[in-house]
């Protein structure tokens, strides 16, 4: 019988963590979410000789001080689950600020395992590391890795079951805090260990952490009734600020030096050489050339995306048509083979045509956020951010709002500032998330031939202006104040995987194949319901309760040109934008034609101009982006106010900004 | 090296200014709409955007290359990479078009202005630029 046993991955933020874990456990693994808080946790399995390997994947985080959810999620794993290892990724190139988290990990008790990777940019930049004596030093095995070129997998695995399999409880190595904290320490831990809430931890971590003033080690003392302790750590607390620093700084000190001592044994430096990626930042994140670059970079990807899905889109809309006749000729029920033909193949399978772009928008995407480069982006823009009085801190979650604008929300719990939060969470429904980009190429693709990309392009730069635009104006109105300064890591670049890539494009892109089954499927349902009844099937449109809805609405969009079947797609884009396209499907009653997707541009060719087609784009664009949006504002400013307002100015500007672009397409001559 | 630097550093250079011209003309023939020229433009702003400033990301630093400075190399490296990424995905969407029309059963048909072949040309001609990379050993501050 194999033994069941138990492994945390932990690490620094662009250390490979997602290659090892991938490396270690292939396509057995799934996401969920960690308990109370919206922190995704990955689990996977392996098997190593006998035993049946677990492998939880923790957050990414610098240090084991809980100020994040992320540290918080991390540390409460390791000292409260116990998992029988942990390995450790360390990025080689960057060992010293690395280790920091490694003696945090060892002093916390933990079974660790160092993997110690990049080790071929380490070499790249000149630094021996010898692996042998740091093994020595930190009582622990230190696998050298190159893990996105498969180096080291089957030796991190030797050593994890050999770790494993010692289960070495308790490791010795210490870090010397000076004669006088060594003596509280010691004092300290005696006490911890007479306390019976706290037999599970480590006596001397949680001595440290009482010490070091840590809230949450505090309250489990407390919840362990020995507030006698507390009293103890306190009065320390007080003796060391007085005589040498403030207690946390002084530990902080503490580790670091120790880590420059290990280093000095283990560690030469070689000269000075530039790396690839020493290069490549000379130019990526330079004052002149950063921000084109990351433009030309935006721009390729949206004509890829576009251009390269064509023939998969095709294939798509041919299995569809195919799809319908089959229905059409099957189905003897006139309402029953409406609602399949019309409703269901009509409204689903024309969102679902834009399946190949998402996935490929996400498989770019996910090659420049694992070749580093996205980091970059969020450099290069935080400069030109912060000068206009923007939070440069705003820019990752901004980013993140082109797959997604709820998890970007959720993304901004980052920002410790409550006015930079309230911005970033207002404008980021601004960027243009994947859902919009089906009804881009549907009306790119009828109006702009041969442009589509660079059209496509222009929304999502559109988004980006507005965003800025809107962040500057509710600094001026109701943020008052200078925005925090962004301190980031600039990861070194790397070459990245297409199998990584493609599992992050999966990931995500897996998000839109389960909302078509769903919302997508229920809200063209419902559209179809109400565009085929009360007449029956086979009656006219125009009699349907959808008309009736849209000629109610449409006065309000008549001076963007639009007619009511544009205006009740808008209503009905509400819950989801993909449902635009959808009702548009349904409307049209496309689903038995072969190529449904060039009937739906024709038709729309007849509705709309290219300037009425432009503005209902950014229209689309600007309005809500969908009800979960909304949901995740009112969640995470905690407010009905800031909610209703966000929904209002973006009604508001998408009216606005399509009424310009409508009135300036009239003044400049286009029809 | 240093011979070999300095040819290949001017060829880039040259590579460079055609990608500027090229990068000009298709930004002024979407001003001013279609020109009469042998490879006629895709007026696209962004395409020509994005040549100028693969054109002037190649020429910004020559000085710096032919000084055989990590300065100069960085900037004919990003260039190079640049302009393999547009090549690229210009050689990629061709290949979609085709596969496409067969999909479709329609006749494919090269369309220089569609696939931007001077995009196409440039970056196979500034491929002997990565023969410089190969020796960044021998390059200082």
């Amino acid at each position: 019988m194999k033994s069941k046993v138990k492994i945390a991955l932990a690490g620094n933020p662009n250390v490979g963590k997602t290659v090892i874990f991938n490396g270690l456990t292939g396509s057995r693994q799934h996401v969920g979410n960690w308990p109370g808080v919206t922190v995704e946790k990955k689990l996977g399995k392996y098997t190593h000789h006998d035993m049946n390997i677990e492998v939880v994947d923790l957050p990414g985080t610098y240090s084991l001080s809980p100020y994040s959810i992320d540290e918080k999620v991390a540390r409460d794993y390791i000292v409260e689950e116990k998992p029988d290892a942990v390995v450790n990724i360390v990025d080689a190139s960057n060992i010293e600020r690395n280790l920091y988290l490694t003696v945090q990990l060892l002093e916390a008790g933990a079974n660790v395992v160092v993997a110690l990777n990049m080790m071929d940019e380490a070499e790249a930049k000149g630094m021996k590391i010898d692996t042998e004596k740091l093994s020595e030093i930190l009582k622990a095995p230190v696998v050298p890795m190159v893990a996105v070129k498969g180096i080291g997998f089957k030796d991190l695995k030797d050593a994890i079951y050999e770790e494993v399999k010692k289960h070495k409880e308790h490791r010795h190595m210490s870090i010397g805090y000076g004669r006088e904290v060594e003596k509280a320490i010691v004092s300290l831990e005696g006490d911890v260990g007479k306390c019976p809430g706290l037999k599970k931890y480590r006596k001397r971590w949680v001595a440290i952490k009482l010490l070091e003033n840590d809230k949450e080690v505090i309250q489990k003392v407390r919840d362990g009734g020995c507030m006698d302790i507390i009293k103890k750590a306190e009065s320390i607390r007080e003796d060391i600020s007085k005589k040498l620093d403030d207690p946390e700084t002084y530990f902080a000190d503490k580790r670091y030096e120790f880590v420059d001592d290990i280093l000095g044994v283990v560690l030469i430096k070689g000269k000075k050489v530039w790396t690839f990626s020493d290069m490549l930042d000379k130019v990526l994140t330079h004052k002149i050339f950063g921000i084109p670059v990351f433009l030309a970079m935006m721009w390729a990807t949206f004509q890829f995306t576009f251009s390269v899905a064509t023939p998969f889109m095709d294939a798509i809309d041919v299995f569809f048509g195919w799809l319908g006749n089959v229905a059409s000729s099957n189905i003897s029920n006139p309402a029953l083979q409406s609602l399949v033909t019309d409703g269901i193949i009509g409204g689903v399978g024309s969102v679902l045509i834009f399946l190949p772009n998402i996935f490929l928008l996400f498989f770019v995407l996910s090659l420049m956020e694992d070749s580093g480069y996205l980091s970059r982006a969020a450099f290069v823009m935080d400069k030109a951010m912060y000068k206009i009085g923007l939070s440069g801190k705003s820019f990752v979650p901004m980013l993140l709002g082109f797959g997604c604008n709820v998890p970007a929300i959720m993304a901004t719990r980052t920002i410790e500032d409550r006015k930079d939060r309230l911005i970033t969470i207002l404008v980021n429904p601004l960027m243009s998330c994947s859902a919009r980009l089906p009804v881009y190429i549907l009306f790119a693709g009828a109006f702009f031939i041969g442009i589509e990309g660079s059209v496509i392009f222009s929304m999502y730069l559109l988004g980006i202006v507005l965003a800025i635009l809107m962040s500057l104006l509710l600094r001026k109105l109701f943020f008052r104040g200078k925005p925090s300064p962004l301190i980031m890591e600039m990861p070194p670049y790397r070459m990245p995987t297409v199998k990584s890539s493609a599992i992050h494009m999966w990931e995500k892109g897996s998000m839109f194949l389960k909302k078509a089954g769903t919302i997508i499927f229920l809200g063209v349902v419902i559209i179809w319901f109400l565009s085929t009844y009360p007449g029956g099937a086979g009656s006219d449109i125009e009699n349907s309760y959808v008309a009736m809805l849209g000629h109610w609405v449409q006065p309000i969009f008549a001076p963007l040109g639009w007619d009511w079947k544009a205006a009740v797609a808008l209503v009905f884009g509400f819950v989801a934008k993909e449902i635009v396209v959808g009702a548009y499907g349904t409307f049209y009653g496309i689903g038995d034609a072969d190529e449904e997707n060039q009937i739906l541009r024709g038709a729309l060719q007849g509705a709309f101009t290219p300037v009425s087609a432009y503005a209902y784009m950014a229209f689309a664009l600007i309005y809500v982006p969908c009800l979960a949006t909304i949901g995740v504002i009112k969640q995470e400013t905690g407010s009905w106010k800031w909610t209703l307002f966000a929904v209002a100015y973006m009604m508001g500007l998408a009216y606005l900004v399509a009424a310009v672009i409508t009135a300036a397409g009239h003044l400049l001559g286009f029809a | 090296m240093n011979g070999k630097v300095r040819v290949i550093g001017v060829y880039s250079a040259i590579i460079g200014i055609a990608y500027m011209a090229y990068g000009l003309i298709e930004m002024i023939s979407w001003a001013t709409g279609a020109m009469d020229m042998p490879l006629s433009p895709s007026q696209d702003i962004f395409a020509g955007f994005i040549l100028l400033i693969i054109g002037s990301i190649l020429v910004y630093r020559i000085k710096a290359l032919l000084d055989m400075k990590y300065e100069g190399l960085s900037f004919l490296l990003v260039g190079l990479v640049l302009s393999a990424i547009i090549g690229i995905m210009y050689m990629l969407i061709m290949g979609a078009d085709a596969l496409d029309a067969a999909i479709i059963g329609e006749h494919w048909e090269f369309d220089a202005a569609a696939y931007n072949l001077p995009a196409i040309a440039l970056f196979i001609l500034l491929l002997p630029g990565w023969l410089i990379i190969k020796g960044r050993d021998e390059f200082g501050e």
